[in-house]
């Protein structure tokens, strides 16, 4: 329950595509509006579960770094105190908790900026974190192939 | 060529790496009024022993674990908590983790204040405290609480130590809670391919 914060009665969530091909892209940027490139614990839950408990799906435009993924965002809104502990009971029963490690992480973090896909004014890695992670692709290129 | 080792540490005092329990019993006794030295061999910043600690250390533990129990602490943020852990420990050095170690091993505080603290001693940039936080991070694994367990193996994650190897290989056969081990075997594993990196 710790971890179910509503605003405004509401949760965000993001839609991942059948064949998970959105997934490293939306962790990635999800990553990137963090302070820390560390570990990046999620759940990922069938549709039908979240229907099956009366809670409904709205589609709202995403607000983080990578405007490529920003339409996969969701809301589930309107949610009650009873809603939410149905919520927690189908994650508890249904859901795959997964975790990404930070070295995963700062990998992710180096594709995306490689590929040019973050705005820049909505990251919020410290600049530690962004020059060990600028560090890391300069040591990437700089191996021999 | 792979190799995993159980070798100690030389610079740790080798009772730490065999009897860790007697470690906490003789360098951390159930009491805040320390007057036991660290070993020799342990780096300190701190010319003085423990004895001669600065008085308002305690005090300021106290505070900050009090005050870190009405905060909400969330992944790759930093806190009041986390920023003021890390500015004691810069500042008083070893003393600082010997008392957060007293308070951790003895349970004084909340496991979910005790998790974030060990996350950020496994994050935070201070070589002088390398070795006590990867003592207490590696102590932490057997924790009764199943978050603090958590807090510990990230922490160590974040330390890619390989010397961490066999705690966490340990920790993770004696581990009940599945996802946990789960965790914990996926951390093994980032740490083994360090080894391997290193002796390729």
């Amino acid at each position: 329950m710790q971890d179910l914060r509503t605003d405004s009665n509401t949760i965000s969530v993001w839609h991942i595509v059948d064949d998970h091909g959105n997934k490293d892209r939306i962790i990635a940027a999800l990553a990137a509006t963090r302070q820390q490139a560390t570990n990046f614990d999620y759940f990922l839950l069938e549709e039908h579960y979240i229907r099956e408990i009366n809670i409904r799906i709205v589609e709202t435009q995403g607000n983080s770094p990578d405007n490529g993924i920003n339409s996969w965002h969701r809301d589930l809104v309107e949610l009650s105190a009873e809603k939410l502990m149905a919520l927690a009971k189908v994650i508890q029963q249904h859901a795959q908790i997964e975790r990404i490690l930070d070295k995963d992480i700062s990998h992710f973090l180096a594709q995306a900026m490689l590929a040019g896909r973050f705005d820049a004014k909505k990251i919020n890695l410290t600049s530690a974190v962004l020059a060990k992670i600028i560090k890391g692709i300069g040591d990437q290129q700089l191996e021999p192939t | 060529m792979t190799t995993t080792t159980t070798e100690t540490n030389p610079r740790f005092d080798s009772s730490a790496r065999t009897d860790r329990d007697a470690f906490a019993h003789r360098y951390i006794p159930e009491s805040s009024s320390w007057t036991k030295p660290f070993p020799p061999d342990e780096p300190s910043e701190n010319a003085t022993g423990l004895h001669d600690r600065p008085p308002e250390l305690v005090e300021s533990f106290r505070c900050l674990l009090i005050s870190g129990r009405d905060e909400i602490f969330e992944d790759g943020m930093e806190s009041e908590f986390s920023k003021n852990l890390i500015d004691l420990i810069k500042k008083y050095g070893n003393d600082a983790l010997a008392e957060l170690a007293y308070f951790i091993v003895y349970e004084k505080v909340s496991a979910e204040v005790t998790g974030e603290a060990l996350r950020w001693l496994g994050l935070m940039d201070h070589p002088l405290s390398y070795h006590w936080r990867l003592w207490l991070l590696e102590r932490s694994l057997s924790s009764r609480s199943a978050r603090i367990r958590d807090g510990a193996v990230l922490g160590l994650a974040f330390l890619d130590d390989p010397d961490a190897i066999p705690y966490v290989r340990q920790a993770a056969d004696r581990e009940p809670v599945k996802e946990l081990r789960s965790d914990m075997e996926q951390v093994l594993v980032q740490l083994e391919s360090g080894l391997r990196g290193h002796s390729s």
